[in-house]
């Protein structure tokens, strides 16, 4: 068809009613009381952010000099879509039934697994999502499979007590999920359980693996962990991992 | 003395730049040794335990300073942080390490350029990698570590460790001094006496020495947990207590509470060993706590980055001066300003 626009990979902007607009839609909170000056702040500070045309398209008293902003802007940036790579993990998942053929045939014996949500971060829909037995959208949890043995510690465990319930059971796999964090701080708090597996001198005899939405593989590497799986991954994604890296590394 | 000439001198062939925190500093000081290194002559390896010299940081999305690689100097690095590289490298080896980034690979400058490094992800890992640089020809092996990331420093690991610091860890100036302090401190224990080195060498695992030479193994599967324990057997003759792996802060707490603490020794394996919180570390310190270490860390340079990617920065002159006087003895160097001519 004649007349329309073709997507430009190489620039890719936002798209609101037509290709390339570049609309976005976003919103934020100031320390100012609300009023126009407020409006005027908060048009300035998109500005600022390189949106053309900012526009309030709604604001609401906070109350103690607090107010809310929707805002409307055109971006004028552009991301060249071609050229990115995210690194993943890379391997061909199986599902439950061949992961336990696979554990039956190549390991032969119960694989260990154990997993929480550690530091200050309560919030277990992850881990709960890839260990509890009933899983989440139509994928089985690890306490489901024939062959693992999973124990789910729940939210808030000091890194501590997660390693010292992997010597304990003598775990194949910890996992680690952080959910809700501030400030970055589920970094510092994910290497420190690497350096007490390290100091504990079992850092290679575990596959090591965190999760979360703020999780890459990428940010696994600086970790120190074996992997990291991020917002849309399964129990069986992460039990296919931690079984080819048993075979793999020969902790089996 | 110049830090470069400090290494040759003391026969030092690894060296890890451990970070106290993200953005510390760690890859600056790499880029400075490196240049340092290339000014003696030496054949050079590098690599790293996360991730370094992609210019934008995947937590804070900071720019990062890239890392480029001279002709002839040797580097260990995942297949696909490779494939970021725009150096010409000649691959020498695959080595079966993996990491999340693909398999570490051994490879050599033939021209220069940028690189990419992700090294082992693992300490026992790393151990392999640098003895394979060693293999083919790098006469020293700088390792950038990762975030605060510092087990690589361990005494079985490298030869000795640079440690960085900067206004990252804190808008108080003070407060990152007393940091800094506190690591550097852990660091530097005393090495316990020979005599009972050779005790523990036979008994490679937690344990409590009497007076009369006497060893007893508490029936615990980590001190980790095993702090309650360890506590209930030490007595007025006890003379050591060995702790084996992690020296967490529950762990010390158990053993603060011992009427004895005055009179006993704790020998732990290393500085890095110690996951004390700050504030009970001192307390206890001032209760009369006293640690050795089996093995020392050679704490060869603290160096400081006096700007914090959040914006704010101290000034060079007075960081300096200041960690100076909380570290008396260890070599201070801002490399972003000046290097260490006056040492």
């Amino acid at each position: 068809m004649e007349g329309i626009q073709k997507v430009d990979l190489t620039k890719v902007k936002p798209y609101g009613d037509t290709l390339n607009d570049g609309m976005v839609q976003m919103s934020f909170t100031l320390p100012v009381p609300y009023g126009d000056e407020a409006n005027e702040a908060a048009k300035q500070l998109s500005a600022k952010m390189g949106f053309e045309h900012p526009a309030v398209v709604y604001s609401k008293d906070l109350g103690i000099g607090y107010t809310f902003f929707v805002m409307y802007g055109k971006c004028t940036h552009t991301v060249d879509y071609t050229t990115i790579k995210v690194p993943k993990v890379d391997m061909e998942v199986m599902d439950m039934d061949q992961v336990e053929n696979f554990i039956k045939g190549k390991i032969k014996r119960d694989v260990v697994v154990v997993g929480g949500c550690t530091g200050t971060d309560a919030h277990t829909v992850g881990i709960d999502a890839i260990m509890n037995m009933k899983g989440y959208n139509h994928h089985f949890g690890l306490e489901r499979y024939k062959g693992i043995v999973a124990l789910n510690m729940g939210s808030q465990v000091p890194n501590e007590e997660l390693a010292a319930k992997a010597i304990e059971m003598k775990a194949d796999a910890i996992l680690v999920s952080q959910i809700v964090t501030q400030k970055d701080v589920h970094i510092p708090n994910l290497t420190q359980l690497v350096e007490i597996l390290e100091a504990e001198g079992i850092r290679d005899k575990v596959v090591l693996v965190c999760g979360g939405p703020r999780i890459s593989h990428e940010l696994a590497q600086e970790l120190g962990y074996d992997a990291g799986f991020t917002t849309g991954s399964y129990a069986d994604d992460v039990a296919t991992f931690i079984v080819e890296e048993m075979v793999r590394r020969n902790l089996v | 003395m110049r830090l470069i000439e400090i290494i040759r001198k003391k026969n030092y062939y690894t060296i890890s730049i451990v970070g106290l925190a993200k953005n510390a500093g760690k890859t600056v000081t790499l880029n400075y040794l490196i240049e340092e290194a290339k000014s003696t002559g030496l054949s050079i390896g590098i690599t790293s335990t996360g991730r370094d010299g992609e210019n934008l940081d995947v937590v804070t999305l900071t720019q990062k300073p890239l890392i480029f690689i001279a002709e002839g100097m040797y580097a260990a690095t995942a297949k696909n942080a490779l494939m970021f590289s725009d150096a010409k490298l000649e691959i020498l080896e695959t080595t079966g390490v993996y990491t999340p980034m693909g398999e570490v690979i051994i490879v050599r400058a033939r021209q220069g350029g940028n690189i990419q490094i992700a090294g082992p992800v693992s300490s026992s890992d790393m151990k392999y990698v640098t003895r394979r640089l060693k293999h083919y020809g790098a006469q020293v092996v700088f390792i950038d570590g990762a975030i605060d990331r510092k087990a690589v420093s361990s005494p079985l690991i490298t030869d000795a460790c640079i440690i960085a610091t900067g206004a990252v860890l804190s808008r108080d100036m003070r407060k990152v001094l007393e940091i800094t302090a506190y690591s550097v401190e852990c660091y530097t224990l005393k090495q316990a006496d020979k005599n009972i080195q050779q005790v523990l060498q036979k008994q490679p695992k937690t344990c409590i020495i009497k007076n009369n030479g006497e060893v007893v193994v508490p029936d615990i599967e980590t001190s980790i947990t095993g702090g309650k324990k360890i506590n209930e057997l030490i007595d007025e003759r006890t003379a050591y207590v060995f702790i084996k792996g992690a020296v967490t802060t529950s762990l010390l707490k158990n053993i603060g509470e011992n009427k004895f603490l005055r009179g006993i020794k704790i020998i732990i394996e290393d500085g890095t060993k110690i996951f004390a919180d700050i504030k009970l570390w001192n307390e206890l310190r001032r209760k009369g706590l006293t640690v050795e270490a089996l093995n020392a860390v050679d704490v060869i340079a603290v160096t400081l980055n006096p700007v914090s990617p959040q914006g704010y920065f101290f000034d060079s002159n007075l960081f300096k001066s200041e960690t100076k006087k909380y570290l008396p003895g260890i070599k201070v160097i801002d490399v972003l300003s000046g290097g260490d001519f006056d040492g």
